[in-house]
């Protein structure tokens, strides 16, 4: 899960810088640090990993959280443009905030399966798994 | 530490989104897990449900608005910060001689600076619109909520929640309407603005550009306006006056309602005194003095009619651009020729004053109200349809709803030219055939007067003779109702409907008989134009408007020719036919024209024509009751359609023609 949570992280870094970067230097957009925010999420989900060596369950909260914030925030950057029917699937903009949506979304769902699979049919799959590696969260 | 399977009756319970303390040791692990009892158990998973998901949800809901504040704030870098400090210098206007009526599209301002605005005008307006405006960033959560909250007890919209910068992020993008996507594009452009001017400048731009009402924009224009000074030598109650007519100009402007204006105040006053900018003293003084307005009736009916033009002009300038090839959206540097004779238009102005004063005088011996008394008049050129006159309320800064070209009315009698048309194009009749002048029941036109005990006899005249078999011209002529009635209902309602549909009425006529004697509502404006058939030989002219040239900057002329000229309503004979009806002679003076009354005496009309113009006058209530009994047209709007056509010297020229209509 940590391994996954630090690609999830990295990703969105990536995402962010060119956002920054990439979009507002090629005139698509304004270089604000709103077209950072996926690297804010993604720097998020990094502290929460790193967190989570101390406090286990405290930094993958803060990394379950800052995919739900990515997540829905990047539903909701694209609601209005959906509804307006605005939406420009070639700019790399929409694509990045797509991008954004799509790696947090799928963070959270994986994350969100890995906490309801029952414990038990963890445990005889993987025993030797969970009595090696015990502080570690499913998946 | 080991981990070991829970027992069956000790279900684990996702334990990634866990409550225990960091570092300790789980819960799940070990022996503790059998120890943990079913109820425990139960009671943990409920705080689980009852506090994380609710949390959880709350954070999704933050994320997802905050994305939606993201895409307007994106929206929003599109905008040109500089367009607020720029005012339109706006198109110059011209009346018809070339004398100048002002500058369409500016509102005539007096622009101010920060040292023009007193801190007790700061205080005033900080007070009564945005309470927190030199804490805020451009929006306001705290005061969205205080005044949903407000709202919500009084159970009305009391309070706005627009900050002052929201207000100008909206009069400068022009952000109309009231739904989420205007709010949240106002809200995002208000950062932005934020972001851009400091908090005075933002004051002195705001300042500049709002109404004041009765046609004042800006502080400057407002606090001349209104009180005949300067911004700097407004008092306080003067400066909390004008702050509360705000949300509301038109309605709360003291020239319109002197009442609302001064509660508007008094609760402003009350407002700064809760800000603590004034003490409980100088409140109740305040409270207790009255605010005089500066009122010169000549003055305000001066400028008045030259709002009225330009605010007009402007719309109609506006429309006119908006559909060409390449439309032009603003009006800076453009010059602006109309047909309008702004003398005479002031002129009428005061003559429709002055004679409403007269009617109020009958009305009240009549026992009538005179409070709401109202007149409009138009004069238009026959051959292009040309304003020359337009006059569409009595005072303008008092109401600024144009009767000339807003208001439909039922036209009575006026119709009755347009009937006795359809008459003679079908052939069957002639000026000299005979019709039946004879108690007519109203009710069976669907109609109701005030004669009879069940309103079914129309008041002829004061002396409701009837004249038994008369010609159609003189039925015409002295505007019997029973003979057109019963003309009507013989020649049909339809082949009336397309004449006056071809004469240029555009207000749909109901399908009933009534509408035969002028029951369906039309507008002056509408009806002046159908008038003009009748010096015109059948052919209205073009539609009406003010605008004769328009030319940009460098000169080049940008206007489209006038349309094509319409089709004929009627033919040419018919139409000298009805002419010759609405003609007579009198003291060596000849006339031609119609009066029009309505049944129940709610409107008085008055139509007349020459052979270069033709002019409509309206008198009644804006609220639909009658003037008072046996108020007829001809006593009441043609002596002011006279009186107005009088004021136009014989040395006033012609429209001139225009140049896109030169060969």
């Amino acid at each position: 899960m940590r391994i996954f949570t630090l690609i999830c992280s990295l990703l969105l870094i990536a995402l962010g810088a060119a956002g920054h970067y990439g979009w507002g230097v090629e005139g698509e957009g304004p270089r604000t640090l709103v077209s950072a925010i996926p690297g804010g999420f993604g720097l998020l989900m990094l502290i929460g990993l790193i967190v989570s060596f101390l406090l286990r369950r405290t930094g993958m909260q803060i990394a379950l959280l800052a995919a739900l914030g990515g997540g829905f925030s990047g539903l909701g950057r694209l609601t209005p443009s959906y509804l307006e029917e605005t939406l420009d699937w070639q700019s790399h903009p929409m694509n990045l905030i797509v991008a954004m949506a799509a790696i947090c979304l799928l963070y959270l769902v994986v994350t969100l399966v890995c906490a309801v699979l029952p414990k038990r049919s963890r445990k005889k799959s993987q025993p030797a798994a969970a009595e090696e590696e015990p502080e570690s969260i499913p998946c | 530490m080991e981990e070991k399977p829970a027992e069956p009756e000790v279900r684990e319970e996702a334990a990634v989104l866990a409550d225990q303390p960091d570092g300790a040791p789980s819960s799940l692990g070990g022996s503790q897990i059998k120890k943990r009892p079913l109820w425990l158990w139960a009671v943990v998973v409920f705080l689980k449900v009852i506090f994380l998901t609710p949390f959880y949800l709350l954070i999704a809901l933050v994320a997802f608005g905050g994305g939606v504040g993201w895409h307007y704030f994106e929206a929003s870098a599109a905008l040109d910060l500089s367009e607020v400090e720029r005012l339109e210098v706006g198109a110059l206007v011209r009346d018809l001689h070339g004398r100048e009526i002002g500058r369409a599209g500016t509102m005539s301002r007096l622009l101010i600076t920060r040292e023009d605005i007193p801190p007790h005008f700061v205080d005033a307006l900080i007070a009564a619109e945005d309470q927190r405006f030199f804490l805020h960033p451009g929006f306001d959560p705290v005061g969205s909520v205080r005044a949903a909250w407000a709202n919500y007890r009084a159970e009305a919209i009391r309070e706005g929640a627009s900050t002052l910068t929201q207000q100008l992020a909206r009069d400068v993008y022009k952000l109309e309407g009231k739904d989420a996507d205007r709010k949240l594009s106002e809200i995002a452009a208000a950062v932005r603005i934020e972001d851009r001017y400091t908090k005075d400048e933002i004051l002195v731009h705001y300042l500049n550009r709002i109404y004041f009402g009765s046609g004042f924009y800006g502080l400057g224009s407002a606090a001349r306006g209104f009180f005949g000074k300067t911004p700097q030598q407004l008092t306080i109650d003067e400066a909390a006056m004008l702050c509360g007519l705000i949300p509301s100009p038109s309605r709360y402007s003291p020239l319109v309602s002197e009442e609302l204006a001064r509660e508007n105040r008094d609760q402003t006053l009350r407002r700064m005194r809760q800000a603590g900018k004034l003490t409980s003293t100088q409140l109740d003084t305040l409270l207790a003095t009255g605010t005089i307005v500066a009122k010169s009736r000549e003055h305000l009916i001066d400028r008045g009619q030259v709002n009225y033009l330009l605010a007009r002009v402007e719309r109609e300038l506006r429309a006119s651009l908006e559909t060409r090839p390449v439309p032009i959206t603003s009006l800076d540097g453009l010059v602006v020729e109309t047909s309008i004779d702004l003398a005479l238009q002031q002129r009428a102005a005061k003559a429709i004053d002055r004679h409403l004063k007269e009617v109020a005088k009958k009305a009240a011996a009549a026992g009538a109200p005179t409070d709401d008394l109202e007149a409009a008049f138009v004069m238009m050129e026959n051959r292009t349809g040309r304003l020359v006159v337009s006059v569409g309320s009595r005072d303008f800064y008092k109401s600024e709803y144009d009767r000339a070209i807003e208001m439909t009315r039922p036209p009575g009698s006026a119709f009755f030219p347009f009937v006795y048309a359809a008459a003679f194009e079908t052939g069957a009749f002639k000026p000299d055939s005979p019709v039946f002048d004879a108690p007519f029941d109203n009710r069976e036109m669907g109609l109701g007067s005030i004669g009879g005990i069940l309103g079914e006899w129309s008041t002829e005249n004061p002396a409701n003779r009837w004249d038994g078999h008369i010609a159609a011209s003189d039925a015409l002529r002295y505007s019997k109702n029973s003979p057109t009635a019963r003309l009507g209902l013989q020649v049909g309602l339809g082949p009336v409907r397309e004449l006056v549909a071809a004469a240029g009425i555009q207000s749909p006529l109901e399908d009933a008989p009534g509408s035969l004697l002028g029951n369906s509502e039309v507008t002056l404006t509408e009806l002046t134009l159908a008038y003009t058939v009748f010096p015109n030989g059948g052919t209205h002219a073009h539609s009406p408007g003010m605008i004769r040239e328009v030319r940009d900057a460098s000169g080049k002329l940008i206007s489209p020719p006038l349309e094509l000229k319409p089709d004929p309503a009627m033919s040419g004979a018919t139409a000298s036919a009805v002419s010759a009806c609405l003609t007579a002679t009198s003291g060596g003076v000849t006339q031609s024209g119609k009066s029009g009354t309505t049944p129940a005496f709610t409107d008085a009309w008055y139509f007349g024509f020459d052979d270069e113009y033709t002019w409509g006058t309206w008198v009644g209530r804006d609220s639909f009751t009658p003037l008072f009994p046996l108020a007829f047209g001809s006593e009441f709007a043609k002596p002011l359609a006279a009186a107005i056509v009088a004021e136009r010297t014989s040395t006033s020229p012609a429209v001139p023609v225009a140049a896109s209509e030169k060969p």
